[in-house]
C-alpha cells in the first residue's frame, strides 16, 4: 500500500536522530566489510599474480617458501649461492627454452639490486601473462646502465639520464657504498603491481665489476679499481642467487624439477612458483581470514543495533500502531510499516558505505599505492562483492522482520488500547 | 427500526483470567441515539468497545453491528469493517505525531473505501471543514499536532472519528484529560456534529456528570452479571 510508505518515512523522519545513528553504524560497517575484502582481494591478486609464465624457481637447497620470498618478493637474504656452472647446465637442457639469471645482495636507498640478463625484459611475465613494458628508455646494454622498477623512479625522482650509486648489501642505512662506480638510469619500467616495481636492474656484469676490489664485504684497502678499467677483467659471474626457467613443455615440469632437485655438483631446490605461492599465501592467509570475520562481525553488530534500536522504540509507539489500528490499519499493514522502515534503513546504510569507500579508496589510493604497495583500482562494487552486500541486506531485512513481527503481535494483542 | 448495535447473551473472558470479564444477557442501541455508557473502572468498559469494534472475540453469544455478525467476519473483515463503520475517540494520545492535524484527519480515508466514497466532497475539503466545524481555525492546520492543546487535539481526534459519515461512533473517556468547561463544550461539539452527520454516539466515561443531554444512560455495572453488582447498588 502506498500510503503506508509516506507514513514510513514520516514516521522515521520523525526519529531521524536514532535511525540515522543506525544508519550510519550500518554504512560503517558495510564500508569496513568491503574495504577489508578489497584489500584482501587485490593483497592476493598482487601476491599471485607477482610471477606468472615462468615454470621453475631454481636456488640453492632451502625451504621453497624461502626461495620464492628472495627470489620472487626479494625480501630476506638467500642462505646460499648457486653456482654458474651449475646454472648454465641447467639452461642447456634441451627442453629449457629460456632461463633469467637472478643475483641479489645489493641496495639503494633500501630497493634491491638485481643483477640478471637482458633477456628478463623479455621472458619475465607478471599477472595475466603480461610482459614488462618501459614507461621511458630501454634495457641495460652496457656494464653501468640500470633499469628502475616504477616505484623507485616516482619516489626517488630519477629520471633517464640520471646517476645512481648502490650500496653493499640489504637494508637502509650505514650501508658501505660503491661510490667510485656510479650506475646511469637508461629504463625505466611501467608499473605492475609486483616487487619489480621496486626493484633497480642491472646487467649481471655490474654486479661483479662492483665487486671487482671487494673482499669479505668491504673495499679491499689501498686497491681500488677504477670504474673505467673494469672491462679489462673476466666480469663473467661465479655465483648466482637464483634462476628463473621456462620450459618449452609444461608437461616436462616435474622431470626437470627432478633433475635439478637431484643434481649431483651441488644441493639445489626447484619451485613450481604456483605451488609455493599458494604455500606461503596459506600463511599470509591466516590474517587474511580473520581481518574478514572481524568485519563480518561489525557488520553483524550493525544489524544488532539496526533490531535493538527498532525493537526497543516499539513500546513507545505501542500507542502510536494502537491509533492506526482504531483508523483501519490491519497488523499485516503495521507489520509492513516496521518492515518498509528496516528495508530502507538497511538499503540507505548499504548505499552510503558503498559511496563511503569509493570515496575513501579515491582519497587514499595513491597513498595506499605508495606506503603499502597495494595497487586499489576505483570501482563501485564488483560481482563478488554484490553478494556480499547481498547477505548484509538479507541479514538488514531479517532483522527488520523480527520487529515487525513483534509490532504485529502487540497489535493483535494490545488492540487499540495498549496496556503499558 | 433495526437496532445499529444488538448483543446477545454476551460471555468474554480474558484468556489468561479465570472468572468471565463481561456478561450481558441483552444491549441494544437504535440508530442516532445517543448513548452514555458509564461505570468505574476495571468494570469492562473498554472491553466491551474492544468486542464492538471487533477487536475481541466473545466466547459466547451474538455481536451484531449494522446486521452483521461480527463472528461470521474473519480478521482482515473485522478490521475492513470497522474502518468502514465506526469511528474512535480515545482518552488522550489520539494523534499520530508526525503526520499534521489535516493528516491525522485523513486518516481513515486512506484506510476505508467507503468512509472515502462517503465523503461530500474530497478528504481534504472534509477535512477542512470538520476542523472549522470543531473550531479549529485554518491558521492552526499548518502547526505540529504535538504543538496542540490537549483540548484542541481532542477536537482533531473527533474531526477524524467523524469524516466519512461512519455510522458508529464509540468515544472512550474522550474528555477526562480536559478542565471541567472545556469537557462540557467538547461534548456539544461532539454531539452536535454526530446528530448532522447521523452517526450514533457511544460515549464512554466513568464521570457520571457528564450524562445530561445524552438520550440513554446505561450503568455498564447493571447489564454486566459478571461483576455481581445489583442494579442500583453502583454509585459513581
Amino acid at each position: 500500500m502506498k500510503y503506508l510508505l509516506v507514513m514510513a518515512a514520516r514516521s522515521a523522519w520523525n526519529r531521524k536522530l536514532t535511525l540515522s545513528l543506525i544508519i550510519a553504524a550500518i554504512a560503517l560497517s558495510v564500508t569496513l566489510l568491503l574495504g577489508v575484502e578489497r584489500l584482501r582481494e587485490q593483497a592476493h591478486r598482487g601476491f599471485s599474480h607477482s610471477v606468472s609464465g615462468t615454470d621453475l624457481v631454481v636456488g640453492a637447497r632451502t625451504s621453497p617458501v624461502q626461495l620464492m620470498l628472495y627470489a620472487v618478493f626479494r625480501m630476506g637474504e638467500a642462505t646460499n649461492n648457486i653456482r654458474w656452472e651449475s646454472y648454465r647446465a641447467i639452461s642447456a637442457h634441451p627442453m629449457v627454452a629460456w632461463s633469467i639469471p637472478v643475483s641479489l645482495g645489493d641496495s639503494h636507498h633500501g630497493f634491491p639490486v638485481m643483477g640478471t640478463s637482458p633477456e628478463y625484459f623479455v621472458h619475465y611475465h607478471y599477472g595475466d601473462d603480461q610482459s614488462l613494458a618501459f614507461a621511458s628508455g630501454k634495457p641495460f646494454a652496457g656494464t653501468f646502465d640500470a633499469v628502475l622498477g616504477a616505484d623507485i623512479a616516482a619516489q626517488l625522482g630519477y629520471k633517464i639520464g640520471s646517476r645512481i650509486v648502490l650500496n653493499h648489501g640489504m637494508g637502509l642505512g650505514g650501508l658501505p657504498e660503491h661510490g667510485d662506480k656510479p650506475f646511469t638510469v637508461v629504463g625505466i619500467l611501467k608499473s605492475t603491481g609486483t616487487p619489480v616495481d621496486r626493484t633497480v636492474h642491472v646487467g649481471l656484469d655490474a654486479i661483479n665489476a662492483i665487486h671487482l676490489d671487494w673482499v669479505g664485504g668491504a673495499p679491499m684497502p689501498g686497491f681500488q679499481i677504477p670504474q673505467k678499467f673494469v672491462h679489462k677483467f673476466d666480469l663473467a659471474p661465479k655465483e648466482i642467487t637464483a634462476a628463473l626457467i621456462g620450459l618449452k613443455s609444461r608437461a616436462a615440469v616435474f622431470r626437470i624439477q627432478r633433475m635439478v632437485n637431484e643434481y649431483p655438483e651441488e644441493p639445489l631446490l626447484a619451485v613450481m612458483p604456483g605451488v609455493a605461492l599458494d604455500q606461503l599465501w596459506q600463511i599470509v592467509g591466516i590474517v587474511e581470514k580473520s581481518m574478514l570475520a572481524i568485519s563480518a562481525m561489525v557488520a553483524a553488530v550493525g544489524m544488532c543495533g539496526l533490531v535493538a534500536v527498532v525493537l526497543a522504540g516499539l513500546n513507545e509507539r505501542r500507542r502510536e500502531l494502537a491509533i492506526l489500528r482504531s483508523v483501519g490499519a490491519r497488523p499485516c499493514d503495521i507489520f509492513l510499516l516496521l518492515t518498509y522502515e528496516g528495508f530502507f534503513v538497511t538499503l540507505i546504510g548499504i548505499l552510503l558505505g558503498v559511496v563511503l569507500l569509493a570515496a575513501l579508496t579515491t582519497g587514499f589510493a595513491p597513498m595506499l599505492q605508495e606506503k603499502l604497495g597495494i595497487a586499489v583500482r576505483f570501482m563501485l562494487v564488483s560481482q563478488g562483492e554484490l553478494q556480499l552486500l547481498g547477505m548484509v541486506f538479507a541479514v538488514g531485512l531479517l532483522a527488520s522482520v523480527a520487529p515487525g513481527y513483534q509490532a504485529y503481535r502487540l497489535s493483535l494483542a494490545d488492540g487499540m488500547t495498549p496496556r503499558l | 427500526m433495526a437496532p445499529v448495535i444488538s448483543l446477545r447473551e454476551l460471555l468474554f473472558r480474558w484468556p489468561s483470567a479465570t472468572s468471565p470479564c463481561l456478561e450481558i444477557d441483552q444491549l441494544e442501541v437504535f440508530p442516532g441515539e445517543q448513548i452514555f455508557l458509564h461505570g468505574p473502572s476495571g468494570c469492562g468498559k473498554s472491553t466491551l468497545l474492544g468486542i464492538l469494534g471487533g477487536l475481541h472475540q466473545p466466547q459466547l453469544g451474538c455481536v451484531d453491528v449494522l446486521g452483521t455478525a461480527l463472528y461470521h467476519l474473519n480478521g482482515s473483515e473485522r478490521d475492513r469493517f470497522r474502518v468502514d463503520h465506526i469511528g474512535f475517540l480515545f482518552q488522550q494520545f489520539n494523534l499520530i505525531p508526525y503526520l499534521s492535524m489535516l493528516d491525522n484527519v485523513q486518516l481513515p480515508c486512506r484506510f476505508s473505501k467507503l468512509r472515502r466514497k462517503n465523503l461530500q466532497v474530497t478528504s481534504l475539503s472534509d477535512a477542512q471543514r470538520l476542523l472549522s466545524q470543531l473550531d479549529l481555525s485554518p491558521e492552526l492546520w499548518s502547526r505540529p499536532v504535538t504543538d496542540l492543546s490537549v483540548g484542541q487535539q481532542q477536537r482533531v481526534a473527533a474531526a477524524r472519528a467523524l469524516i466519512g459519515r461512519p455510522e458508529i461512533i464509540i468515544a472512550d473517556e474522550p474528555t477526562s484529560s480536559l478542565d471541567a468547561d472545556r469537557q462540557i463544550a467538547f461534548l456539544e461539539l461532539l454531539k452536535h456534529e454526530c446528530a448532522e452527520s447521523g452517526s450514533t454516539l457511544i460515549f464512554v466515561s466513568h464521570d457520571k456528570r457528564l450524562a445530561e443531554g445524552f438520550s440513554r444512560e446505561i450503568a455498564l455495572p447493571s447489564i454486566n452479571r459478571a461483576i455481581g453488582y445489583e442494579p442500583g447498588e453502583f454509585v459513581p
